[in-house]
C-alpha cells in the first residue's frame, strides 16, 4: 500500500509538471524538469535510493524562493495574472522536484500533493485546450487514488505512532500487518469508482448551476510571441508595423450549410463569411472603415419571426442556408453569406442592418452569443438576381454616385499602374464610366495581377512599415503582405480604373467537421477580401490572396489521420463549447431549456408523458365497469401485483442463498439446483444465528459442527447430522429424496427444540463465536 | 450501537481551505476548469458525509481480552469487528479504547478522556478494509504500567475515509476487566543458589514410599501391584510374594514471607478513598516506591520458583491476604500472582497472626517487622532489587526513577573484593 501510494504521487508530480508545461507551452522547461524529477524515483525513492540531506534540500528551497522573486522582479513591466500564475508555476515546480529528493514524512508528502493541486490550478488558468483537459481528467482519477490511499496510510502511520507512544521506553514497536478483509481490492477500486463517478455527478450539477458572471475571452493554445492575432476585426489599420500570429484557434462559431434541405459540407470547400464591410479609406491614418453616407443609412430593424427579408430570392435558385451560432457574446457583427435574402435570428429580435452594403449588427442591448439562420443566392448569373440592396443601391447612387468609387491616394501614379496591367490583358477602361460591358474582366485581370508573382503572401511587418502610403509601396516596390493588403489594394487599383470596390472583412470557413457534419470557424480563419461591383451582375466577390496561403483541404492526409483528426476536432469542439465556453448565458439557456423540457413534459399536450397520462385518462372514462366487474379487475391487479412480488422475492432470496452457499462459480443449472437442495443448511444457520451462535466466515462448515459439537453434545448433536447432510449434497452429488428430506426435517425440529431449552452446561472457551447481543 | 458523532479534522480543514482557494481562483478568472475542480472537491464532501452516515451503520465490535497481563510487557486486546452491511466495504476503520464520559467534547489529538493510569495511551487498533458481511478481528497493543486491575469501558470505532474531511465515530458501551500482574523479571542464579543452600530441609526425598526413586523397603504383594515391583529372590526366600517399595521424591520448597508490616502504614496500598471511582485509578505507585517493589520482587520469585520446579507457598504480613500453603500447580501460582496483583485494590479476609510455617525466604521493602535470621532463611531487600533479578538493559532508570540507586555488580565486587 505503501508503495504504491509512493509510486501514485511519483506520478501525479510527474503528470502535474507536465500539464503544467503543456498549458504554459514550455518545452524547455518539460524537459528539464521532467527529467530531473523521474531522476528523484531512482535516487531517492528506489530499492538502493536515499533521499538526499536537508542541508541540499534546505538551499535547493531556498534558491526556487529567490528565483521566484527574480522571475517576478523581471517581468514587472508586463506584470497580469498569467505572468503571476507561471512564475508561482514555475515556483511549485521546483519546490515539487526538491521535495521529490528530500526524506519525506506524511506532511511533506502533503505538501507535495497540496502544491501539485495548486499547480494543476494554474494550469486550468493558462489553458483550456482539450489536451490539457484530457491530463486534468486522468490527473483527477490519478488524484482520487492517491488521496484515498493517503487517507490509510496517515490513519495507519497516527495509529503506530500512538502505539510507539504508549510503549514503555526503549521499546520497539513495529508496523502491524493490516487486517483486512476478502477482495479488498476489486472493493477498493469500486468504491473508488464509485466515489469518482459521484463527485463527478455532483461537480457536474455544480458546474451546470452555479452562477457566475459573463466568460471572459478564452484562448486555448494562444501563445504570446509578441505579434497581433489574426483576428475579425470591422476596420483595417495598415500602418500597422507588428507581424501578424495565427496561433489564436478560439472558436468563433459553427456553421451548418444546407442546399434544399441537404446538409452541404466537405473539408476544403471556402465559405466567406463577411461580418464588416469597408468602403472608406483614410490616407493619414491608412485606415479602412466604413463611410458617413454608408453609415447614415443604417436602419435599426426588428426581427419578425419569419425572418427579415433583405431580397427576392429568384425563382429557380436553390435555396441555400446556412445556420449560424455565434461562440462569443463580445462580438456584435452578424457573419452572413453575400448576398443574402433572409435572416432569422434564433435568439435575438433586433438589430442595425444597411441594406447598401448588407453589414448587420446585434443592437446594443443584444449581448448573447446569437444563433441565427441566414439564406443567400450561392449561384448568380448575369441579371438574375434582383435582391434588395441592389435595388436600394441603384435609388441611391442618384444620390451618391461615388460610392466606393474615387481612390484618394496617388492617383496618377495608380491610374497609371492599373492601364499597364489591362493594356498587358488586353483590355482597358474609362475610369469615368459608371459600368462597362467590361467590369467582370478588368476585375478579374487586376485579381490575377495580384495573385502572381512577383507578389508573395507575408505574415511580416516589413512591407508596410513605410513612411509613404502602404498599398502604393506594396505594390510597387514591397510586393509582400497579408490578406487585408491585398484587398486593400485590389480595392485600389479597382477604384483607380473606375470600378466601386470595397474592402470586407470576415472568415474563411473551410474547417468541416464530418462527424459533427459543421464547419468550425476559428479566431484563426479571419480573413479579408475585395467585393467589386460589375455591371449588371451587381456586387460579386474577389480575393486577390495568393492561393498558396489560403487554407488547404485536409483530403491528402490518409484516410485513418484525416479520421482521427476529424474526431479530434469534434472533441475539441464539444470541449470547448459545452465545458471551455460554458457561461451565463449558456447557463441560463440550459436551466431555460431544462425547465422548458419540465414544462413540455408536465404541461404539454403532445409529449409522450402527456399521452400517456391523457391515455390513462381516457381508458378509465371508457372502462366504466359495473361493482362484480370493477371487484373482479381489482382483484385480478392485485393478483399480478402480488404474483410479480412474489416472483421477485423468489429470485431475491435465490440469489443470496446462492451467495450465501458461496455457488457463484458453478454453472447455472447447477448453483440453482444446488441453492435449492441445501435450503435447509441456511435455515440451521439462521435458527443458530437466532441464538447467538454464528459461523464466521473463514470456518467450514464442519469445523463449525465440531465446535458445537465439543461443547455441548447433547444440544449440538443434530447440527453435525445437518452438516452430514450438507456435505453428501454439495460434494457427493446426492439427491434430496424423501427420506433423506424427512430426516433433515427431523432434525431441525430437533436442533430448535434443543436451543429452546436453557442451556445449562457450562459454556466451552473454544465457542468464541457467540454474538453477544 | 452507541452514539455517534461527526467530527471534521485538520485534514478537513485543509481540505476546505483548498476548496476556497479554487472557488476564489474560479471567480477571478471565470475559467470554467476551475469551477469543475471545485465541483469535484464539493463532491469530495458530499460523498464523504454520504459514506460517514452509510459506513458505520451496521458494524459491530466486540473485545475479546486475555484474562490477565503483566505490567510492563505487552498486552494485545483483540477486536472482532463485523459488518452486517450486504452491500458497502468499511475502510480504514479505527478501533479505539475509551473511558469516561468526556467522550464527546473532542480536541485536536483525539477524544479528551481520562485514560487510565495504568496506561501511558488509549489502545488503538487499526481495520484498512472489511468487506460487506465479513467479520475480521483487529489488535490494539497496549503496555500496563502498573498491577491492579483494568477496566476497558467503552469502544469507539471511527473512519474519517475517503477524504479524511469528515470522522465519523460510533462509541460501543462494553465493559470488561483484566488482571494486571506486577512487574516481573527474571532472577538471578545467585538467589537459587542461595535458597538451596538455605533450604532447611535439605532433602529432595519423602521418607514415605509410593516412589519411584531409591530403595525404602519390602512389603506383602498388594493386588494392583506392578509385577516390576516383586521382588522374586525374597519371595523365594520366604514362600510368599514380596513387593518392594520405593521412596518418593519431594521438589525443593519455597515458603516466602512479603513483609508489609514493618512499612509505613501511609506507605501501604489502600483501596479506592473516592465513591463511585474504580480502585484502579488510585493505583499510583510505580516501582519508585520499594513496597511496589517489594511486590513485584516477590511476584518475581514465585514466578521463578515454579518454573524451577518450586513448591511454592507465601504469606502476606501487614495486609490482609489469605495464606497460600505450599503447593505446585499453575493455578496455584496464578492465585499466588493475582493476590500480589491485586494487594491493597480488595478486601481479602484477614491475615495471619503468627507464622505456623518456617519461611525458606522473606522479601521486604526495608522495614520488617521483626528481625529475620539470615542462617534459617533468605531476607531479600526490594530497596537493592537490581541486586536480585536482572533488569532489561534499556530503560533501568525509567523503570526504578531516576534517584533509584543503581550499583552495579562489577562495582560491589571491586568494592568487597568477591561475592556476598
Amino acid at each position: 500500500m505503501i508503495l504504491l501510494f509512493r509510486r501514485l504521487v511519483f506520478v501525479q508530480v510527474l503528470l502535474g509538471i507536465m500539464s503544467f508545461c503543456m498549458a504554459e507551452q514550455n518545452p524547455e522547461l518539460l524537459l528539464m524538469a521532467g527529467a530531473l524529477a523521474a531522476m528523484s524515483w531512482y535516487v531517492a525513492e528506489g530499492p538502493t535510493g536515499r533521499p538526499l540531506p536537508q542541508w541540499v534540500i534546505l538551499p535547493a528551497a531556498m534558491a526556487a524562493v529567490a528565483w521566484l522573486f527574480v522571475e517576478l522582479w523581471w517581468s514587472r513591466s508586463q506584470v497580469d495574472t498569467d505572468q503571476l500564475v507561471r512564475a508561482m508555476g514555475h515556483f511549485t515546480i521546483w519546490l515539487q522536484v526538491i521535495q521529490l529528493y528530500a526524506p519525506k514524512a506524511n506532511r511533506d508528502y502533503a505538501l507535495i500533493l497540496v502544491l501539485s493541486l495548486l499547480q494543476m490550478v494554474g494550469a486550468c488558468v493558462l489553458s483550456v485546450a482539450l489536451v490539457f483537459g484530457g491530463l486534468l481528467a486522468v490527473y483527477c482519477v490519478l488524484s482520487l487514488f492517491t488521496v484515498l490511499l493517503f487517507q490509510l496510510k496517515l490513519t495507519s502511520d497516527h495509529v503506530l505512532l500512538l502505539t510507539q507512544r504508549s510503549a514503555p521506553p526503549g521499546t520497539t514497536v513495529e508496523r502491524s500487518k493490516a487486517v483486512m478483509g476478502r477482495g479488498v481490492t476489486g472493493h477498493f477500486r469500486w468504491t473508488a469508482a464509485t466515489l469518482g463517478l459521484v463527485c463527478g455527478g455532483v461537480a457536474l450539477v455544480f458546474f451546470l448551476l452555479w452562477p457566475r458572471s459573463s466568460r471572459l475571452e478564452v484562448n486555448p493554445g494562444a501563445v504570446d510571441t509578441g505579434m497581433r492575432q489574426v483576428g475579425f476585426s470591422s476596420q483595417v489599420q495598415l500602418g500597422v508595423a507588428t507581424g501578424l500570429s495565427s496561433s489564436n484557434r478560439t472558436p468563433v462559431l459553427n456553421m451548418q450549410v444546407w442546399r434544399e434541405d441537404r446538409k452541404v459540407g466537405d473539408h476544403g470547400q471556402i465559405w466567406r463569411l463577411r461580418g464588416a464591410v469597408l468602403d472608406h479609406y483614410e490616407p493619414t491614418t491608412k485606415t479602412w472603415g466604413r463611410g458617413r453616407w454608408v453609415q447614415s443609412r443604417d436602419v435599426s430593424a426588428t426581427l419578425p419571426p419569419s425572418g427579415l427579408e433583405l431580397g427576392t430570392h429568384p425563382a429557380g435558385q436553390p435555396i441555400w442556408q446556412a445556420d449560424l451560432s455565434m461562440r462569443q457574446s463580445s462580438m456584435p457583427n452578424l457573419f452572413t453569406l453575400f448576398p443574402t435574402t433572409l435572416v432569422q435570428g434564433a435568439n435575438f429580435r433586433t438589430l442595425t442592418v444597411n441594406f447598401i452594403d448588407q453589414q448587420m449588427v446585434l443592437s446594443g442591448h443584444e449581448t448573447k452569443a446569437a444563433a441565427y439562420r441566414t439564406i443567400w443566392v450561392q449561384d448568380r448569373q448575369a441579371g438574375g438576381p434582383r435582391t434588395a440592396n441592389v435595388i436600394q443601391e441603384e435609388a441611391d447612387k442618384t444620390d451618391h454616385t461615388d460610392y466606393a468609387r474615387r481612390w484618394p491616394v496617388h492617383r496618377v501614379q495608380m491610374r497609371r499602374l492599373v492601364e499597364q496591367v489591362l493594356a498587358r490583358a488586353g483590355l482597358q477602361r474609362d475610369p469615368d464610366a459608371l459600368s462597362t460591358p467590361q467590369d467582370e474582366q478588368v476585375a478579374i485581370a487586376l485579381t490575377q495581377f495580384l495573385q502572381q508573382p512577383p507578389f508573395v503572401y507575408s505574415t511580416q511587418p516589413s512591407s508596410l512599415a513605410v513612411a509613404g502610403d502602404p498599398i502604393l509601396h506594396f505594390l510597387t516596390q514591397g510586393r509582400q503582405g497579408h490578406c487585408e493588403v491585398f484587398a486593400s489594394a485590389l480595392v485600389a487599383l479597382a477604384r483607380s480604373a473606375g470600378l466601386r470596390a470595397r474592402v470586407v472583412t470576415g472568415y474563411l470557413a473551410h474547417e468541416y467537421n464530418g462527424l459533427g457534419g459543421y464547419y468550425v470557424v476559428r479566431q484563426s480563419d479571419a480573413h479579408a477580401w475585395t467585393e467589386i461591383e460589375c455591371g449588371s451582375r451587381g456586387w460579386l466577390t474577389f480575393d486577390p490572396t495568393p492561393t498558396q496561403s489560403l487554407p488547404t483541404s485536409a483530403q491528402g492526409l490518409p484516410r485513418w489521420l484525416y479520421w482521427f483528426n476529424q474526431a479530434y476536432e469534434h472533441l475539441e469542439y464539444t470541449w470547448l463549447s459545452t465545458v471551455v465556453a460554458y457561461d451565463k448565458e449558456t447557463r441560463q439557456a440550459v436551466l431555460g431549456g431544462m425547465g422548458q423540457s419540465f414544462r413540455q413534459a408536465t404541461q404539454g399536450q403532445n409529449t409522450w408523458s402527456a399521452r400517456a397520462i391523457g391515455w390513462i385518462k381516457q381508458q378509465i372514462q371508457d372502462w366504466r365497469f359495473d361493482l362484480p366487474g370493477s371487484i373482479l379487475l381489482g382483484v385480478s391487479l392485485t393478483g399480478i401485483l402480488l404474483a410479480l412480488a412474489t416472483l421477485l422475492r423468489i429470485l431475491i432470496k435465490r440469489r443470496r442463498r446462492i451467495v450465501a452457499l458461496q455457488l457463484t462459480r458453478l454453472p447455472t443449472k447447477q448453483r440453482r439446483q444446488l441453492a435449492r437442495r441445501l435450503g435447509f443448511y441456511l435455515t440451521m444457520l439462521d435458527m443458530l444465528d437466532r441464538h447467538g451462535y454464528y459461523r464466521p466466515a473463514w470456518q467450514s462448515p464442519f469445523g463449525f459442527a465440531k465446535e458445537l459439537t465439543e461443547s455441548n453434545p447433547m444440544r449440538f448433536g443434530p447440527v453435525l447430522t445437518l452438516t452430514e447432510h450438507f456435505y453428501e449434497i454439495r460434494f457427493g452429488h446426492r439427491d434430496l429424496d424423501p427420506i433423506r428430506k424427512k430426516t433433515i426435517k427431523a432434525h431441525l425440529s430437533q436442533l430448535e427444540y434443543n436451543l429452546g431449552q436453557r442451556d445449562v452446561s457450562p459454556q466451552a472457551p473454544g465457542i468464541l463465536h457467540q454474538r453477544v447481543n | 450501537m452507541g452514539r455517534s458523532r461527526f467530527t471534521i479534522g485538520p485534514g478537513g480543514m485543509v481540505y476546505v481551505i483548498v476548496a476556497a482557494l479554487i472557488l476564489i481562483a474560479a471567480t477571478y478568472t471565470q475559467a470554467n476548469l476551475l469551477y469543475w475542480s471545485f465541483g469535484l472537491m464539493v463532491g469530495g464532501v458530499v460523498v464523504s458525509v454520504g459514506y460517514a452516515i452509510l459506513s458505520l451503520g451496521s458494524v459491530e465490535v466486540q473485545r475479546l481480552m486475555p484474562d490477565h497481563a503483566v505490567a510492563g510487557e505487552e498486552l494485545v486486546l483483540r477486536y472482532r469487528v463485523h459488518n452486517r452491511n450486504r452491500w458497502l466495504p468499511v475502510f480504514n476503520l479505527v478501533v479505539e479504547e475509551t473511558w469516561g464520559r468526556s467522550w464527546f467534547w473532542r480536541r485536536r489529538g483525539g477524544p479528551l478522556k481520562e485514560v487510565p493510569r495504568r496506561l501511558a495511551g488509549a489502545p488503538q487498533g487499526w481495520v484498512m478494509h472489511l468487506g460487506p458481511n465479513q467479520m475480521v478481528q483487529a489488535q490494539a497493543r497496549c503496555w500496563p504500567l502498573r498491577r491492579g486491575r483494568l477496566v476497558f469501558e467503552q469502544i469507539i470505532l471511527s473512519t474519517a475515509f475517503p477524504f479524511g474531511v469528515i470522522r465519523r465515530s460510533v462509541r460501543f458501551h462494553q465493559e470488561g476487566q483484566l488482571t494486571v500482574y506486577p512487574r516481573l523479571f527474571r532472577v538471578n542464579r545467585a538467589i537459587w543458589h542461595r535458597l538451596a543452600l538455605a533450604d532447611p530441609a535439605g532433602h529432595l526425598l519423602v521418607d514415605r514410599g509410593g516412589g519411584t526413586e531409591d530403595f525404602y523397603g519390602l512389603r506383602r504383594y498388594l493386588p494392583g501391584d506392578s509385577m516390576k515391583s516383586i521382588d522374586w529372590k525374597h519371595s523365594a526366600k520366604i514362600g510368599q510374594i514380596i513387593s518392594r517399595e520405593m521412596t518418593q521424591a519431594s521438589p525443593p520448597r519455597l515458603m516466602l514471607v512479603l513483609d508489609l508490616a514493618g512499612a509505613k502504614p501511609e506507605a501501604l496500598p489502600s483501596p479506592a478513598s473516592m465513591p463511585g471511582v474504580d480502585a484502579q485509578i488510585e493505583a499510583d505507585w510505580d516501582l519508585n516506591d520499594p513496597v511496589e517493589r517489594a511486590i513485584s520482587l516477590a511476584a518475581s520469585v514465585l514466578c521463578g520458583a515454579h518454573l524451577h520446579g518450586y513448591q511454592i507457598g507465601m504469606i502476606v504480613l501487614g495486609m490482609p491476604v489469605a495464606v497460600f500453603r505450599i503447593h505446585h500447580s499453575l493455578p496455584h501460582r496464578s492465585r499466588m500472582i493475582e493476590s500480589l496483583a491485586l494487594l491493597g485494590l480488595v478486601d481479602h479476609h484477614d491475615g495471619p497472626g503468627h507464622l505456623a510455617i518456617e519461611p525458606t525466604m522473606v522479601v521486604h521493602p526495608g522495614q520488617t517487622s521483626r528481625p529475620w535470621s539470615v542462617r534459617r532463611c533468605l531476607v531479600l531487600d526490594a530497596r537493592f532489587m537490581h541486586e536480585h533479578v536482572r533488569l532489561p538493559e534499556r530503560g533501568v532508570e525509567e523503570l526504578l526513577g531516576r534517584h533509584a540507586e543503581v550499583r552495579s555488580k562489577r562495582r560491589r565486587l571491586m568494592s568487597t573484593g568477591g561475592w556476598t
